[in-house]
């Protein structure tokens, strides 16, 4: 699909959580042997995983925009509110995200729900429901 | 469409590297996959052939899910949660050829946990721990 460029090589090693929180040695996910930030409730829920990522200074703002003062990541969710998949802005402005243990891949944020559906039409994304932000600065 | 070089296997043994696009790469799969569900239907299946089928079954279904809740309740893993003891040794080995999401299976199937706390989400931890506990039970080598 034009708009997707694959950017690893596929491993089971971390997932999009992991990634848009800058590791990518472990698989994040509030259940069973995954790591989860200490102190986070383990309920999927958006507001969950907008705690987890506070515990790296994240905070929610209100636009996608390329801001050079910041980091930024985005949340998606289902129909049913879960959260289902993070991804994390780049220098160029375009969005890089683990697809489950599979590659990570560089995007535009509007076609990679389209873009998983046409990998597999039972694998559903869902839509960003969140942008979270980080002053760059205070992570180099 | 993105032309990379990806490495995929069309069997549970082998893995090539080959310049195919990703969408090519998904196409082979699904190929493999239908080619391997006429040659195996469950119903005559053996505990090691009906292992592999599941567990074949699994990984291609949550390749793209990153929630764990989601990946260890696929009811292919969960048959092979069903299928009990006699898949441990075959989940073991699965282990040593790759890290995947076994723990789950392995902490239901036993009712043990080898794995230490500061270990979770680091898949090749978990993985040194359920081997440890493999060999220490005699289930591998």
């Amino acid at each position: 699909m034009i708009g997707v460029i694959a950017r690893s090589p596929e491993t089971p090693t971390y997932n999009c959580i992991a990634l848009s929180a800058g590791d990518d040695t472990r698989w994040w996910w509030p259940a069973g042997d995954s790591y989860w930030p200490k102190g986070i409730s383990k309920d999927v829920t958006l507001e969950v995983f907008i705690q987890a990522f506070s515990t790296l200074d994240y905070v929610p703002c209100d636009n996608y925009e390329l801001d050079s003062c910041f980091e930024k990541i985005v949340i998606f969710v289902d129909d049913n509110g879960e959260p289902t998949h993070a991804a994390r802005q780049l220098e160029n402005g375009k969005w890089i995200s683990k697809l489950g243990q599979y590659i990570d891949v560089e995007h535009e944020l509007n076609i990679l729900r389209d873009y998983v559906l046409s990998l597999d039409k039972n694998t559903d994304y869902g839509y960003p429901a969140i942008i979270l932000r980080r002053p760059k600065k205070l992570h180099r | 469409m993105s032309g990379v070089a990806i490495n995929y296997s069309l069997t549970s043994g082998g893995n090539q590297s080959a310049g195919i696009s990703i969408e090519s790469y998904f196409i082979l799969k699904k190929m493999s996959e239908l080619a391997e569900h006429f040659c195996f239907p469950a119903s005559r299946q053996s505990t090691k052939e009906k292992f592999y089928t599941l567990m074949r079954t699994w990984k291609k279904e949550v390749l793209l899910l990153s929630s764990t809740t989601k990946i260890v309740t696929h009811p292919s893993y969960q048959r092979i949660i069903g299928m009990g003891q006699d898949v441990i040794p075959l989940i073991l080995r699965e282990f040593e050829r790759e890290p995947n999401h076994w723990s789950w299976a392995l902490r239901a199937i036993t009712g043990e946990d080898p794995v230490a706390l500061e270990d979770r989400g680091n898949l090749m931890k978990i993985r040194e721990a359920w081997l440890k506990w493999g060999k220490e039970h005699g289930y591998i080598e």
